[in-house]
């Protein structure tokens, strides 16, 4: 296969990134690691007559300390850089692990996770886990940046608050948080996400935390009921208020059916999934 | 488009519009037929280059996106008269069938050994989670990894 003839630019700036965009329109593509545009170029699925590379722009591919604790990660970082970065290791563990087994090594070695969270493909892992956090997503554009929090930036699937013009500059997720992400997945695409973060005090949540379920709906899911739920009660798989949670998470979610599994079946999985979730939580918490 | 590329050791300058893929230069361009082109879409690993070490998928990637980059292939992977421990061992324990897949996972295992002198079954079976074979060699390509590593613990 190939791919159809288009013009590439190398902007050296953010500004200069942005200008292009702006000067070419919808007709030009932001082009990270490329594993989904390039495929989706060859295959016929997505068209571009420009691209504009943001491999050479060395600010988005930075990953920072942010002021309150936690750690800030340009949308250029590649999942190979984000696992070994120390930052994200000491702030943000499960978001490390997530990203170690996400896709192939190959896709890990080029994949970026802001390009990842751009695409909003409902069976990505990242969303889930960065909305469970409370992470935020920084914009820019030719007319300016703006941050939105992670799951106001995801508006349905493959539809986010992007707006013409715009990109992700980065992912900022907090520090104090812990979390952890649990995924069913078979072959192939992820069935079913389930994602619990919140702030341990003492071995329980004393606020409710966030719980998030992904892959099975269309859109990364809170749950509110199933995380007032787990407000102090004991962090296991076992505990009778965790099970609850559970039970009430599966019936907060709208999963769809598809000819691998029904919407009842899903349910199911997340009835077994989020007691996982926490207990994994927990464990990375007193590690 | 210009681009200069470190080609298996070899400085090499190319000359592509961007739309050509890194396999299409490396095979038709270089004749290096070791990259092989099977699902064409970054999951089987049979198209498995190393770019500054790390693996990548050949198909999906621009050849002008190698510029300033060190690429290796196959054949650059040791030589008929001295192969690598991971050739070696591939061959003594016969780790494939049809061999078409081979390229990618030494390749792949080439990776993490650089970067793992004695990686655990867990680690191995992680490197090649993204490499397919659908001859099913995959056991005896995991007991060629161990043999590779005891083999180059010895020698060192």
């Amino acid at each position: 296969m190939i791919l159809p003839p288009f013009e590439l630019h190398r902007p050296n700036t953010l500004q200069e990134a942005l200008e292009v965009r702006a000067a070419f329109g919808p007709e030009a593509r932001w082009l990270g690691g490329g594993t989904q545009l390039l495929v989706a170029m060859k295959s016929g699925d997505l068209s571009a007559s420009q691209l504009v590379d943001l491999k050479r722009v060395a600010e988005l591919g930075q990953i920072t300390a942010s002021g309150d604790g936690g750690v800030r990660i340009g949308s250029g970082a590649t999942y190979h850089a984000i696992r070994r970065d120390r930052e994200v290791q000491a702030v943000c563990p499960p978001l490390a692990h997530l990203v170690s087994r996400i896709g192939n090594p190959r896709v890990r070695s080029v994949g970026t996770l802001g390009g990842n969270l751009a695409v909003a493909d409902p069976r990505f892992d990242p969303m889930t886990l960065v909305v469970a956090l409370g992470g935020d997503i920084g914009l820019a554009s030719a007319e300016g940046t703006r941050r939105v929090a992670a799951h106001d930036f995801v508006r349905g699937p493959f539809a986010t608050a992007l707006v013409d013009g715009e990109l992700v500059t980065d992912v900022s997720v907090p520090g104090a948080v812990a979390g952890a992400y649990v995924k069913f997945q078979v072959s192939g695409r992820v069935a079913l996400g389930v994602a619990v973060a919140g702030q341990v005090q003492e071995g329980a949540f004393s606020e409710p935390p966030r719980v998030v379920v992904g892959a099975a709906v269309m859109t990364p899911t809170l749950c509110p009921e199933a995380a007032a739920l787990l407000v102090e009660r004991p962090l296991l798989a076992g505990d009778p208020g965790v099970r609850r949670a559970a039970e009430a998470a599966a019936e907060e979610v709208d999963p769809y059916a598809d000819p691998f599994a029904s919407a009842a079946y899903k349910r199911r999985l997340v009835r077994a999934l989020l007691p996982r979730a926490v207990e994994r939580m927990a464990l990375q918490d007193a590690a | 488009m210009k681009f200069t590329v470190t080609l298996n050791g070899e400085v090499v300058d190319g000359d592509v519009e961007p739309r050509v893929l890194l396999a299409a230069f490396l095979r038709e361009q270089r004749g290096l037929t070791g990259v092989k082109l099977s699902c064409e879409a970054g999951i089987c690993g049979a198209c498995t280059v190393l770019m500054d070490g790390l693996p990548v998928s050949s198909c999906s990637t621009l050849a002008v996106d190698s510029d300033r980059c060190a690429v290796t292939t196959i054949e650059g992977v040791g030589t008929p008269d001295d192969l690598h421990p991971l050739q070696q061992a591939f061959a003594s324990t016969v780790a494939f069938q049809c061999g078409f897949c081979t390229p990618g996972m030494i390749l792949a295992l080439k990776s993490l050994l650089d970067t793992t002198a004695e990686p655990s079954r867990e680690q191995v079976v992680e490197a090649l989670e993204g490499n397919l074979c659908r001859c099913g060699t995959y056991p005896a390509i995991v007991e060629a990894v161990a043999r590779a590593v005891a083999a180059m613990d010895s020698s060192s």
